[in-house]
């Protein structure tokens, strides 16, 4: 019994050991990782799986094997990956870009393309993933934050939207009167304060890419636009406009709180279109109308933020590079990106696709991208981390923009001592 | 002299052959046991042994996965005793596991011995109970953050129904009730896990204990203190170790119901090691030796405090 | 006689309203999923029952996701695992407790530290070895890798469990003429079939529940197994509540049916006539 287990065993690591042999007789796989984004690019969407099948039919012997994982789990598989020297040909670079390009791991797409194609691509949305001059990664979406407005409430409290920072903290004590919250949003896990946060950063005429690369001495964040923003956040939450206990509460539920009207206004990324057409009762999701996130005053840029870590990357000095460098050409093409375009709704990376989105309120923040889009999202080590912390504690009022400032700068130059 | 050396012959034939047979007998001793032990070995040796050395080689170096890792010593451990955050970390994780220790010992035991007094139905509760142990961790999550969300949240509406509105609180944002909430929701999850490990352990405690003792006159209450409870003392260690491992390492409830904030206030060296490894939700932050360190100090901590555990269960029975 | 009855009938009352009372706290998930998995996505935090019963959900992720593969994957996986680690941790976990050997304590906590290692500490090391093994992407080598901490914590499981059983059952059986096997074999093992049927379960469950390393080591879409292949479905920014409900509530089948048909080993299985062997 016990020879026979051992036997069957061992037939099923030889089993195992079969598909490694046969892939590698294969003509060529090209290898794609992304993680799930407003829709799925996965073989089993029906105009995805489309779209790869015409590139493959152009390539013969060329399959396309899509590795579509679950979002808080794609960091953690890149980075083992990375560890184990085992990149796919193309995938999402997220906030791997700089670390990867840096290291010569992934190409630098001026090797490979010309500027015209390049200037395909709204210029905020791509300077996120260039580094030191060097192209790294190319958007297959953009992003942008704004205010989510329940028109219903407004109306009944005779407000006007906020066009400035100053204008929702003066309507915050009305709202809250009236039993209901000015602005929500969730920061449970952390991630939504930096977004919010980091592009206030702009607004006090601080940049954040210059702040996360931290290469310029003259830059720290414990400087002047990194406090003033710290304060103005600590304004808003001392002022009432966000929820009790935001710290405590989900993104997802921060959402449901105003799907049911319980909210005059909701903070939220260009993907929450969508959802609302699908979540939301839909008296809300015909009526709602959406705005600028507010400037310090009304003559400002109002800035936010405009990347996603949806930028591709490709593998550096891989017999499949410019096989890989022609599929992403081929995927931001205009058939295959229109389809992406038309079938996710998504906030287009490039100009020209903006017409084939049909959603009203994401045609409008094509015309924002252009103007007001700041960085928002941080790729060196342990600075996003920091940021975060100190977000949460002045949301908490536990601690204040100054020391907040300093244990932002403190905690980065510890993360890359480590 | 011949007859003497023949004697010396035998004697040293002799012995030679009680040797022999004391070797046979002392390998027969160790043989069955390796036997026993060596297919378990085999895989611990090639699934943990092999990748834990390379991590205990990572804990000496600084690496971010990209450059190649340069040795540093004791460096990153030196490095924790100055970090603030792996302070505060430690500080969680011991309350943390205290607290499950006690709870997730108790409750557990009480709900098994209830469903072992013959009671009817005790495979529906026990399926019931074992629920929350198989269902997703995100439904936990999105479940228990509709209960605490303190304006609109289950837990609160029900206390300002109750008029009791003095007893509503922030909850997961309040730094010193975030733990308590989370180990509420631990609890909860692991009650049908460990309740399952009493109650197995209850089928082999002899039926006829409780019946001499019920003639006794010894109510339930006694018959479980004096039937119950020592019966299981092995058990109780064996969970309570459990426990204690699980707390050291707490990652999953903490990480899903606020990934170790607000600002760290519910950081336990799991998510820490976490953080510092992976970052937070999109964050780069791979400190990899780093993180490395911090794992070794939860395998330290948990095989010290597993070792005293059985050590101090083991002489209580031997007195007893 | 009367007296007894009446407390017994108070007793049995709390204990039935206790146990209530704690399956509506512990069942609500369930019930939430079933009632979710059956909604539109309008209400699914809005009304705590469904406007109407709508079963597309199923369908949608029936069609969406190749279920069969996936779940056929996931059990190939755990079948292998649930049975390396039941195996071993069985014959090791009675090594510990009914035999001596010398050095015993100290081996059992080499034998028991698995289970103390953080699963995310060893995602990268086991990544760069599975791969040095060839064994990236392939069943065999996800089954192996879940093999560490699980064998560890059943073989502490199991020792306790064959600890608890009476040591004259042993020296019975030797006289009677049984080797060191036939004892193992014909006395303890059947005795500690609630034990193994623990195990079982738990084991089952977690292989089958495993997200990390499973999205980790496994990239080809057509191997994946169950769990990430069902949050690649519902979506990122958005979670459809009402698909990975029907998709969870699919899924969770499998440890539902090991789960119940395991309950009959949950026999007791020793009078205390077996102490005087």
């Amino acid at each position: 019994m016990k020879v026979r287990f051992a036997l069957f065993l061992m037939i099923l690591l030889l089993l195992g050991a079969v598909p490694a042999v046969l892939s590698q007789a294969e003509p060529v796989t090209l290898r794609v990782m992304s993680y799930d984004t407003t829709d799925q690019l996965t073989r089993e969407t029906p105009w995805f799986d489309e779209v790869l099948r015409e590139f493959e039919a152009a390539h013969p012997g060329v399959t396309i094997e899509i590795n579509d994982l679950p979002f808080p789990q794609y960091l953690p598989t890149l980075e083992a990956m990375i560890a184990g020297d085992e990149l796919p040909d193309v995938f999402y670079g997220h906030v791997k870009t700089a670390e990867l390009g840096r290291a010569g791991l992934v190409i630098d797409y001026r090797d490979f393309v010309d500027e015209e194609w390049l200037a395909r691509f709204y210029p905020g949305p791509l300077r996120q993933t260039v580094f030191d001059g060097a192209v790294y990664g190319v958007p297959q979406d953009a992003q942008l934050f704004m205010l989510y407005v329940n028109p219903a409430i407004m109306e009944e409290l005779n407000l006007e939207p906020p066009v400035t920072w100053d204008d929702l903290i003066a309507m915050a004590p009305a709202i809250n009167e009236a039993g209901y919250i000015p602005l929500a949003w969730g920061n449970s896990a952390g991630n939504v304060c930096p977004d919010f946060f980091l592009p206030l950063i702009a607004q006090f005429g601080g940049d954040a890419w210059a702040l996360d690369d931290l290469a310029d001495p003259a830059v720290s964040w414990d400087s002047e636009p990194v406090i003033g923003a710290l304060g103005l956040l600590e304004r808003l939450a001392q002022a009432g406009v966000f929820m009790p206990g935001i710290n405590g509460i989900s993104e997802d539920q921060a959402r449901q709180v105003w799907n049911q009207g319980r909210a005059a206004m909701m903070y939220g990324g260009s993907w929450v279109p969508s959802i609302i057409s699908s979540e939301a009762p839909v008296e809300l999701a015909e009526s709602y109308y959406i705005v600028k996130n507010p400037a310090l005053t009304p003559d400002d840029v109002h800035w936010t933020g405009n990347g996603s870590g949806e930028s591709w990357v490709i593998k550096a000095n891989s017999p499949n590079t410019e096989l890989a460098v022609e599929f992403v050409q081929y995927l931001l093409s205009e058939g295959p990106y229109s389809a992406y375009v038309t079938n996710t709704q998504s906030l287009p990376g490039m100009g020209w696709a903006a017409e084939y989105i049909e959603d009203p309120h994401v045609q409008t923040m094509t015309e924002w991208l252009a103007t007001d889009g700041a960085n928002h999202i941080l790729f060196g080590q342990g600075s996003w981390d920091a940021v975060s912390g100190v977000c949460a504690a002045i949301l908490d009022g536990s601690t204040t923009p100054e020391e907040g400032a300093k244990t932002i700068q403190a905690n980065v130059l510890a993360a890359r001592e480590r | 002299m011949k007859i003497f050396r023949g004697e010396a012959v035998t004697t040293a034939v002799r012995e030679l052959r009680e040797e022999r047979e004391a070797t046979k007998r002392r390998l027969g001793k160790i043989l069955v046991p390796t036997m026993f032990l060596l297919p378990a070995a085999l895989f611990l040796l090639a699934f943990t042994a092999i990748p834990l050395a390379q991590a205990v080689v990572l804990s000496l170096q600084r690496w971010n996965g990209i450059q190649p890792a340069t040795f540093v010593g004791l460096r990153n451990y030196r490095l924790l005793l100055e970090d603030e955050v792996f302070r505060q970390a430690v500080g969680n994780t011991i309350y943390y596991t205290l607290a499950t220790i006690l709870f997730q010992t108790t409750v557990p035991l009480i709900v098994a011995s209830i469903l072992n007094s013959g009671i009817r139905g005790s495979t529906i509760f026990r399926f019931v109970y074992f629920l929350p142990v198989i269902i997703s961790l995100t439904i936990t999550g999105l479940l228990w953050s509709m209960i605490y969300e303190p304006n609109f949240g289950i837990l609160n509406e029900t206390l300002r129904a109750l008029g009791l509105k003095s007893l509503t609180q922030l909850w997961l944002a309040d730094r010193s009730l975030v733990l308590p909430s989370i180990i509420v929701v631990s609890i909860w999850q692991s009650l049908g896990f460990y309740m399952m490990i009493f109650f197995a352990a209850m089928q082999s405690i002899p039926e006829d204990l409780y019946e001499a003792a019920a003639i006794d006159g010894a109510n339930s209450l006694q018959r479980f203190r004096f039937v119950t409870v020592p019966m299981l003392r092995n058990t109780i260690i064996v969970v309570i170790v459990l426990n204690t491992i699980n707390g050291v390492k707490s990652f999953d409830q903490v990480w899903v119901m606020t990934a170790g904030g607000p600002n760290h206030a519910s950081e336990t060296l799991g998510t820490y090691l976490y953080r510092t490894a992976f970052g937070t939700l999109g964050s780069s932050n791979p400190q990899l030796g780093y993180a490395t360190a911090i794992a070794m100090v939860i395998l330290a901590v948990s095989l010290i405090f597993s070792v005293i555990q059985i050590r101090v269960g083991q002489n209580r029975n031997n007195e007893s | 006689m009367s007296l007894y009855r009446v407390t017994k009938v108070i007793q049995n009352t709390l204990s039935y309203m206790f146990l209530i009372t704690l399956s509506i706290l512990l069942g609500f998930p369930l019930v939430w999923l079933v009632l979710t998995s059956v909604k539109d996505r309008r209400e699914v935090f809005t009304t705590f029952l469904p406007t109407q019963v709508n079963i597309a959900n199923f369908a949608r992720i029936w069609d969406e996701m190749n279920l069969p593969t996936h779940l056929g994957n996931s059990l190939f996986v755990t079948g292998l695992n649930v049975t390396i680690v039941v195996v071993t941790a069985t014959l090791a976990g009675y090594a510990f407790a009914r035999l001596v050997f010398p050095r015993q304590n100290s081996i059992f906590y080499v034998f028991i530290l698995a289970m103390m290692i953080p699963g995310q500490a060893i995602l990268i090391p086991m990544f760069q070895y599975l791969k040095n093994l060839g064994l990236l992407n392939s069943h065999v080598g996800l089954a192996l890798a879940m093999t560490g901490a699980p064998i560890s914590f059943a073989i502490f499981l199991m020792s306790a469990f064959f600890r608890a059983l009476p040591a004259e059952l042993g020296d019975a059986g030797k006289i009677d003429g049984c080797n060191e096997w036939g004892v193992f074999r014909h006395i303890y093992l059947p005795l500690a079939r609630p034990g193994i049927a623990t195990v079982v379960i738990f084991q089952f469950m977690g292989t089958w529940n495993e997200f990390m390393f499973s999205v980790t080591y496994i990239s080809n879409p057509v191997l994946k197994t169950i769990q990430p292949a069902l949050y690649q479905v519902v979506g990122r920014y958005s979670i459809d509540y009402t698909a990975l409900s029907a998709g969870l509530l699919m899924a969770i089948v499998p440890i539902l049916i090991v789960f119940l048909l395991l309950q009959k080993q949950f026999v007791k299985g020793l009078t205390a006539g077996a102490f005087k062997g």
